[in-house]
């Protein structure tokens, strides 16, 4: 599953060469095992951790952090202090590991925590910015509705970084859920029953969730582009 | 709004993971339905909005696990400082303890002998205020006679 939608994303942009690369060991392993062999080998290594094996809980670590990096980038969108935020989380885990019963996967108690930690860093952060109407520049707009219909031209690097910004703070206007649920599956290439597995949902919940989703960041987008046309509309009979 | 009898389809179907008679099925209550026809469009524009636009998060680094490590061992270091100066804490306080115990024991063993002393002396006051009968009187009517006739 992770290889197939690895591959989509790889298609998608080189960088991501560098997520496929780096699909871990333990990874691989885990595709050669079944789903119940996997869980039942993970949860004799969370024994391990809990009994003071740092080996174990370096391999727990090494096996999650792809995915825990995934979400906080999802929630966050900010790489400044991502691998921080990840550090604080592997802490929190390891610190409270003994308190972890093992009924449920070690992941999504782990993901959890992420989640949590998100949650903190941004109420201590207050990094919710207020969404101001910074004007789109005409050839942004027309740049936005070409990569809408697949047919624009490339984007020039500086360009890219400038939509992506307009980009990331259409989706600060998403809960942070939302925003993880669209970023885990449309950025990092997840699929829904994993997405459902991270995020401790329903597989048709993640499905309706995400589909919302995608219809309010495009309502904010279509807002913002309509905005931004009709500013200009005002300013040309003056000019 | 869109038909909720289908929002959980929508994301298969995106995908391409539906199978032929539901795609079908899809397909037909898209050409009739303009509101889930256009939510759809929405859905896939914002897929290639991201998708085009976006990167994902970095990797962890190399150094990562190194770096965690490091920090549970300050924490676990800045525990140890916590526990030990808690642990020289509760010394100090039992020997303070036992020491206000050992004096409070002492105190009361000295204030008790005090206590005594002060009941003998009453004793004696109480004797030296009311004088003894007089010896030898063979009735209460002599005895009576003495006391008011001894000076108070």
């Amino acid at each position: 599953m992770w290889k197939k939608s690895g591959a989509r994303t790889l298609s998608k942009s080189s960088c991501n060469l560098k997520q496929m690369a780096h699909v871990s060991k333990s990874e691989a392993q885990n595709r050669a095992v079944s789903p119940s062999e996997a869980a039942a080998e993970e949860r004799a290594i969370v024994r391990r951790a809990q009994a003071g094996d740092v080996s174990a809980y370096e391999e727990l670590v090494r096996r999650h952090q792809r995915r825990v990096f995934a979400i906080l980038g999802g929630i966050l969108r900010r790489n400044e202090d991502l691998e921080d935020v990840a550090q604080q989380v592997f802490i929190k885990v390891y610190l409270s590991l003994k308190r972890f019963d093992l009924r449920s996967a070690f992941g999504t108690w782990l993901y959890k925590i992420a989640v949590n930690e998100c949650r903190d860093y941004l109420r201590k952060k207050r990094a919710r910015h207020l969404v101001y109407e910074a004007d789109l520049s005409e050839e942004q707009v027309w740049q936005l509705e070409g990569v809408e219909s697949e047919q624009g031209p490339p984007i020039s690097a500086e360009r890219r970084v400038e939509l992506q910004q307009f980009l990331n703070r259409l989706l600060d206007e998403l809960s942070e859920e939302e925003r993880a649920m669209l970023v885990l599956k449309e950025v990092e290439g997840y699929s829904v029953e994993e997405i459902g597995s991270m995020l401790d949902m329903n597989v048709n919940t993640v499905k309706v969730k995400l589909f919302r989703a995608r219809g309010r960041l495009m309502e904010f987008y279509r807002r913002r582009l309509r905005a931004a046309s009709g500013r200009r509309k005002e300013r040309k009979p003056q000019t | 709004m869109t038909c909720s009898k289908y929002e959980h389809l929508w994301e298969d179907y995106l995908d391409g993971r539906t199978d032929a008679a539901t795609r079908a099925e899809l397909d037909a209550h898209l050409k009739s339905c303009a509101q889930c026809r256009e939510a759809v469009e929405a859905a896939r524009a914002s897929s290639l909005l991201l998708r085009s636009l976006l990167e994902p998060a970095p990797e962890p680094g190399l150094g990562f696990w190194t770096r965690v490590q490091a920090d549970l061992r300050e924490t676990a270091a800045a525990q140890n400082d916590f526990w030990g100066s808690l642990e020289k804490l509760a010394w100090r306080l039992s020997f303070a303890a036992t020491l206000a115990l050992a004096l409070m024991v002492g105190y009361l063993a000295s204030s008790g002998a005090g206590t005594n002393n002060t009941a003998l002396n009453g004793q004696t006051e109480i004797r030296a205020l009311v004088p003894d009968p007089a010896p030898n009187l063979a009735s209460k009517d002599e005895v009576l006679l003495s006391l008011a006739g001894s000076e108070w």
